[in-house]
């Protein structure tokens, strides 16, 4: 396997363990270079544990992570001249100024883009000679973005980025930087609750559910097997169409279901069905397919 | 390097309230000065002491307080990702906190210290009176190791993991370690080894504080509790192996052979094959071992716990020797062993405690002990049942010098002479005489010698009757003088020469025997009760002491002339000198245990047994007197 064929991140049989609590069991996943990679999950899924045994910032009970082909635990320290990071909670000494922590970053990294930060900075509308500890959540985070990308790396991590960015500003992080990022090759691997924004750029996502990776696709394909059916029957009446249900309720005197194999050839056997007196199938975003998947009452 | 420069710059770069605190500290001792109540007081010493005190105080405790923070805070509040996410090493980040720490240190120690140092130099040198570079040497040294222990006490609490419980077990087992590798060395005498294998330890561990942080940050990263089980497997493995070093290397110092000794010094009872051999042991610096030796067999028992044999005291017989182990070197209090002199025989405890300061000596016939503490109580043991038998307190026991011996089984002779050291002057000396009956248990002052001298000596035949007591003065008022006394009572019988304490003994006859230079050289004068006097001349030399009496009637003098020795064998029955031998001379301070040693009486050792001797080398000889058969012996 050529460099370019290599993953940008290789997960294998990831389990990360507290004590007896389980918080990655057995997780695999593979970011191809050049992609964005949206990790979805609830609060406690696990996702961030995962994102810090990627990084090599901390080491996984079982399993191996690489990144661009490399140990990430063994070779962190280089690995990370080609790595930007954004933690979920921003980690930056409070009593530095922002243009101090630029200082710090430009002394560590040979690709260190010194007139890229200050543009963001400037474009964030951040003082520099504010103090990190000074800033609103959104703003530690718009400086941290700052940083990471000024170090022009070839993978960027961004622990749920837009945790406390306004609306405008998470729309500018989707809209601008990411897609911007992404025109230029480089890897983004994210994980986020802002379904809405990321559906309009992930090449690929994966959802984590309990600790496991429960799905990691192309989201246009999984966009496409994901449908809502509403019809006037029984449940039962989907398996004998062989529609697998990932979330069935009960509809007025029909069912409404989420199916994970949706073929339009199935479908029009269910409607064709005697016991079936309508049938409405209609497209899910990524929000509700989320919901589908990790939310309450989701079965596999 | 340049990473590590980077985390050393940004640290610093956050200090500024550290320092500004450091410069007002600095002012302090100058306004101090102007304070009404410290008016009388000189203005550069208030400057100079509390100029120093503070910066001393200050950089300590913002050592400990840096160590306690640099990396355990950033643990705690989930902040080492910061420097995680970068292409920073381990080492680089440790060492760059470390760095600024000590730079921060040094600058607020130069901060508040120099401007008062500078200020008033000469009170700083008059008022504490040490070497400035040295002083620093030890702050330095301090500010380090409480950063270091810092950072380690920082990352165990902050962790809140129960590992805390068994960092706490294996620091007692670290403490109890380093003293099992220390006291043996410091009772074997070895001051400069023990310093050096200290500072060695003190060194490894000052490596392994340093080393363990870079450790523990590869291993432990940003999780608090790995980082503190990292910290603990690296400190307590690396310490385990230096102890371990440390603990064989100390086993080796304590274990020398006999023949290892260099210049052996010995001290050989009247009776018995057995001696003490004592001295530095080769290629172990100034540790210095002791052993029971016989001299018939080449068996040898290694003696530990003991502080030579001015502790020691053989039987009569010279078939035991007891001692006072310390259960540890500092310890004022330790128990009487037995030691029979015998090859492979083991030591016995007794269930005697005694005060470092306590004096012991065996009855005749080795059955009881009398023992006489610095609080003046005088106790009889039976050795058999480890019982007291008789106890009794003195009236007399602050600076005194107390000697005392069993006459018969069943009654001990205490003297108590004040004061218990020569005097620049002469002043009011004395020498109380009691007796302690076992069987009555009574105490009773049977006598009593005063003098106005400088120094005040006393030994007593083998018998205990008669003694020989002599006020040492020597100056153009007082001369010195010598009388032979009742033992018991003090009573004057008659008159003797006076002399220095190595050139004058009483004899087992009750004579005297003196030593005298004079024109034609050395002679022993002997004087016996009646007043009769004869005269045996020995020869020329430099110096001429009292080595040893023997039995038959014999004298063992140890002659020097130059740097060459001779023993001299004088039979002061008949009057002549029966054997020179050259090249050898006494190893014991046998001249003066007569006059100093617990037991006041002059032991007379069985002439068909042979001498420990030195030859000029100082190496070991056993040398027959009848004979002049010699033996190297070490």
């Amino acid at each position: 396997m050529n460099q370019a064929e290599t993953p940008a991140i290789r997960i294998a049989g990831m389990t990360v363990r507290y004590g007896r609590r389980v918080a990655v069991d057995a997780a695999s996943l593979e970011v191809p270079r050049g992609s964005v990679y949206a990790l979805l999950g609830r609060n406690g899924a696990g996702k961030s544990s995962l994102v810090r045994c990627a990084l090599g910032q901390q080491r996984a009970s079982s399993g191996n992570a690489q990144i661009l082909g490399e140990d990430s635990w063994k070779h962190r320290t280089h690995l990370m001249e080609r790595v930007g990071v954004v933690a979920e909670e921003a980690d930056a000494p409070p009593e530095m100024r922002v243009e101090q922590l630029a200082a710090f970053c430009a002394r560590l990294y040979s690709r260190w883009d010194q007139k890229a930060f200050d543009t963001r900075a400037s474009r964030f509308g951040i003082s520099t000679r504010a103090r990190f500890g000074e800033l609103s959540k959104g703003q530690k985070k718009q400086v941290s973005l700052a940083l990471a990308l000024a170090a022009a790396p070839d993978l960027i991590v961004l622990d749920d980025p837009t945790l406390g960015l306004d609306v405008v500003a998470r729309k500018s992080l989707f809209e601008e930087v990411i897609a911007e990022l992404a025109d230029r090759g480089t890897t983004i691997f994210l994980t986020t609750h802002d379904l809405a924004g990321v559906e309009s750029i992930a090449d690929r996502v994966a959802i984590m559910d309990g600790g496991r990776i429960a799905l990691d696709e192309e989201l246009e394909a999984l966009k496409a097997r994901f449908r809502r059916i509403r019809f006037s029957a029984q449940p039962l009446a989907l398996e004998a169409a062989s529609f697998r249900t990932t979330l069935v309720k009960r509809w007025g005197t029909g069912t409404e279901a989420v199916v994970s194999n949706y073929d339009d050839l199935a479908f029009e056997r269910l409607r064709s069905s005697a016991t079936i007196q309508s049938a409405d199938v209609s497209a899910m975003t990524l929000e509700e397919i989320f919901i589908a998947v990790a939310g309450e009452g989701a079965h596999s | 390097m340049t990473h590590t420069l980077a985390v050393a710059r940004r640290d610093l770069s956050e200090r500024t309230p550290v320092f500004v605190t450091a410069a007002a500290i600095a002012v302090m001792p100058f306004v101090l000065t102007l304070v009404r109540g410290l008016r009388g007081i000189n203005r550069l010493d208030i400057i100079t002491t509390i100029g120093t005190v503070g910066a001393v105080g200050f950089s300590l405790a913002l050592a400990f307080i840096l160590g306690v923070s640099m990396i355990s805070r950033d643990l705690m509040e989930k902040r080492m990702s910061f420097y995680l996410s970068k292409p920073l090493s381990a080492r680089a980040i440790w060492f760059g906190k470390v760095i600024a720490a000590l730079l921060t240190v040094t600058f607020c120690f130069a901060v508040i210290f120099v401007p008062s140092y500078l200020f008033g130099t000469t009170s700083w040198q008059r008022s504490w009176n040490v070497d400035l570079a040295g002083g620093l040497a030890v702050v330095s040294a301090a500010a380090l190791l409480l950063l270091l222990l810092g950072h380690v006490f920082g990352t165990m609490f902050r962790s809140k993991s129960p590992l805390i419980a068994l960092d706490l077990v294996l620091l007692g087992a670290t403490v109890l370690a380093v003293i099992g590798i220390i006291r043996p060395l410091l009772e074997g005498f070895a001051g400069d080894l023990t310093k050096r294998v200290a500072i060695t330890l003190f060194g490894a561990l000052m490596l392994i504080l340093l080393a363990c942080g870079a450790w523990q940050l590869e291993k432990g990263r940003s999780d608090r509790r790995q980082n503190h089980v990292a910290l603990s497997r690296f400190i307590w493995t690396a310490l385990a192996i230096v102890l371990v070093i440390g603990g064989a290397f100390t086993w080796w110092v304590v274990h020398p052979a006999p023949s290892d000794l260099i210049e052996p010094e010995v001290s050989q009872p009247g009776q018995g094959s057995w001696s003490f051999v004592f001295g530095r042991a080769n290629n172990r610096m100034d540790y210095h071992a002791l052993f029971a030796y016989d001299i018939a067999s080449g068996e040898s028992l290694r003696i530990n716990g003991i502080r030579s044999w001015y502790s020691s005291g053989f039987s009569h017989d010279g078939s035991t020797v007891g001692y006072l182990k310390l259960p540890d070197y500092r310890a004022g209090e330790g128990e009487l062993y037995i030691q029979p002199l015998r090859a492979g025989a083991q030591p016995q405890p007794t269930q005697i405690t005694m005060t470092r300061n306590s004096e012991f000596t065996f009855s005749d016939d080795g059955s009881r002990i009398g023992v006489i503490d610095v609080n003046g109580i005088v106790t009889a043991y039976e050795l058999a049942s480890k019982k007291a038998l008789v106890s009794a307190k003195l009236p007399q026991a602050e600076h005194v010098r107390r000697r005392i011996f069993f006459v018969k089984p069943d009654l001990l002779r205490i003297y108590i002479q004040t004061p218990p050291y020569p005097s620049i002057k002469p002043v009011a000396s004395s020498i109380e005489i009691y007796e302690l009956d076992v069987r009555t248990r009574a105490l009773a002052h049977t006598g009593s010698y005063h003098a106005e001298t400088r120094a005040l000596g006393l030994t007593v035949s083998g018998d205990g009757s008669r003694g020989l007591i002599i006020e040492r003065d020597d100056n153009e008022n007082i001369k010195s003088q010598a009388f032979v006394i009742d033992a018991r009572t003090a009573q004057v019988i008659a008159p003797a020469p006076a002399a220095s304490l190595t050139h004058i003994t009483l004899l087992a006859d009750g004579s005297v025997a003196v030593l005298l230079n004079e024109a034609n050289g050395w002679t022993l004068d002997l004087h016996a009760i009646d007043g009769t006097a004869r005269r045996i001349p020995i020869g020329r030399m430099t110096q001429l002491n009292f080595a040893r009496e023997l039995s038959g009637g014999m004298l063992v003098l140890g002659g020097v002339e130059k740097k060459d020795s001779t023993i001299f064998v004088v039979d002061y029955v008949h009057g002549s000198v029966v054997r020179r031998e050259p090249d050898l001379r006494s190893g014991s301070f046998y001249g003066y245990q007569q006059w100093y040693g617990t037991d006041p009486r002059r032991s007379i050792a069985d002439a068909s047994q042979p001498l420990v001797l030195h030859d000029d080398a100082k190496a070991l000889y056993a040398w027959q007197p009848l004979t002049g058969a010699k033996k190297k012996l070490l």
